[in-house]
């Protein structure tokens, strides 16, 4: 019973060393990416057509719906407590700091994180990570790192068309239902909205963009050699990345309002 | 006389869950020569081909490459050795994404990132005239058929012309015709001087290419060494082992040995 609770512990170590390696080296060829001649810009490019293009209307559509029920349930509920100027921090709140980058990582964890692992996946299945080192190629540096950083960027970019469907978009759609005026809404918006507030909402972006992209490299090569194996790892690649991505949440929140 | 290696396995073994795919092997690929190694399906024959390439790293052994440990090699020289090294697997392994078009020139691109498109385009054309391909090169490798990825396999494999080629069963799902001409171009970079090793059941290309002959069994080596002294090895394990081996894949009636023995061997 201890030794097999032993080996699992060693087993569960032995793991996150290798996880930490694998990131490592992920970082490493992603800074040096630049440097690895054309040959990975085409999947750099497939990846941020993918993963930040095709999301785009999603997103739009999110953050809109999102940006004009806080409006019109703020503008109901909140003049009859006499706060109606908290309409403004709460849409900066919720668009800006806290839904806007989780929302956008969640979508991104769907659509692109599902697909990586798989990707990767059946490309081990197939030998194609072995043909790719066979000819010299280094798979981190071909296929991570330019998923990498095409989820990461396309998540930043997600995060801030989020940002404006959720502030600007909404205003106009809620002029259809209870108009207001457009010089007080983005007064009281502007003068709500801190550095602190875009610094926060970039960094989730960014922490989140580096955990879907490295959980799902990460677990797409996991597979060993059967097709059944690209199922169990995109499962565990999504749970792994909407849990990673949730705590870093609340870590880089306590860290914004600890300043 | 010792013949130069290009490549040597030092008490190589490779376990999969406590299994021994190798054991204890230890052979010399030499320099320039054609290596074929025959075993029955199962016996580890593409794994020894893998760790021979560096492919695959063993448990235990070594595996030695102009004087030094292939697993050792730091990444400039591991760039610099798979310049000098093509593999063709057994399933082809042509990246689904890519056309074959691009499954041939990517090496090419990428250890030769100064080279004109025009340049890249001409050489891989005049690849595969050479082989005869005449379908469209813009399709994906899922649109053709197996033996026409085994080609495009083939022609990644050779495209940098490199001193040391692995092929493992190249002349499966071929039709006969192009399998001819398969031979044909692995006789070419024969000629060239060209270390190659082979995986394959098949006698015809046994006899006509091999030089030397690596005869495993259960991840065991069993023979190796020129052609003509294990096809005459008297050790009755080995010629079993080759009567069945060959015949597996064979046709003919006769002594597969004899076969062997009298191919047009070069």
């Amino acid at each position: 019973m201890v030794a097999l609770l032993g080996r699992r512990v060693i087993q569960r170590i032995r793991g996150l060393l290798y996880a930490a390696g694998f990131l490592y080296e992920v970082l490493r060829e992603s800074f040096l990416f630049v440097r690895h001649r054309q040959v990975g810009y085409r999947v750099l490019t497939m990846q941020i057509l993918f993963t930040g293009v095709e999301a785009l209307s999603v997103v739009a559509v999110l953050g809109l719906a999102l940006g004009v029920v806080i409006i019109i349930q703020g503008m109901s509920l909140l003049p009859q407590i006499g706060q109606g100027q908290l309409i403004y921090t709460i849409l900066i709140t919720v668009i800006t700091r806290e839904l806007g980058p989780i929302l956008t990582a969640f979508i991104i964890i769907a659509r692109s994180g599902t697909a990586i692992a798989t990707e990767l996946g059946s490309m081990v299945v197939s030998h194609e990570i072995e043909a790719y080192v066979a000819v010299g190629i280094n798979p981190i540096s071909y296929l991570v790192a330019p998923r990498f950083l095409g989820v990461t960027a396309s998540l930043l970019i997600l995060n801030l068309y989020f940002n404006v469907f959720g502030l600007v978009g909404s205003y106009f759609v809620v002029q259809l239902i209870k108009p207001v005026p457009f010089a007080e809404y983005f007064r009281g918006l502007l003068s709500s909205l801190q550095t602190a507030d875009i610094l926060s909402s970039l960094v989730k972006s960014l922490v989140f963009g580096v955990i879907v992209s490295a959980v799902s490299t990460f677990n797409g090569f996991r597979v060993e050699s059967a097709s059944t194996e690209i199922p169990q790892v995109v499962i565990k690649a999504v749970g792994q990345s909407f849990m990673l991505c949730i705590v870093a949440d609340a870590v880089i929140t306590l860290i914004y309002y600890m300043r | 006389m010792e013949q130069q290696s290009a490549i040597e396995l030092q008490q190589v073994t490779f376990k999969r869950s406590a299994a021994p795919i190798l054991d204890d092997v230890t052979i010399n690929l030499p320099s320039g020569k054609t290596t074929v190694i025959l075993g029955p399906s199962g016996c580890g024959k593409t794994t020894l081909l893998k760790v021979a390439a560096g492919l695959v790293i063993p448990d235990s052994g070594r595996v030695i490459y102009k004087g030094r440990n292939l697993h050792a090699l730091g990444e400039r020289e591991n760039i610099l050795f798979r310049r000098e090294t093509g593999f063709v697997f057994q399933d082809s392994a042509l990246w689904s994404n890519n056309s074959m078009y691009q499954n041939i020139s990517l090496a090419l691109t990428f250890h030769d990132p100064l080279m004109g498109e025009q340049e890249v385009r001409a050489r891989v054309e005049s690849l595969v005239k050479l082989v005869g391909y005449r379908e469209s090169l813009s399709r994906r490798p899922a649109e053709a058929s197996a033996g026409e990825r085994k080609i495009v396999s083939f022609l990644r494999a050779i495209a940098l012309h490199p001193s040391l080629v692995f092929m493992d069963e190249p002349l499966s799902e071929i039709d006969h015709p192009t399998a001819e001409r398969m031979i044909e171009m692995i006789r070419d970079q024969k000629r060239e001087g060209r270390t190659i090793v082979i995986v394959t059941h098949d006698p015809v290309l046994t006899s006509q290419l091999a030089d030397n002959l690596v005869v495993l069994d259960n991840g065991r080596v069993l023979e190796s060494g020129p052609f003509a002294q294990v096809v005459r090895s008297t050790n009755a394990e080995v010629i079993s082992l080759l009567s069945r081996v060959l015949s597996e894949a064979s046709t003919f009636d006769g002594n597969i040995l004899d076969l062997l023995d009298e191919g047009t061997h070069l």
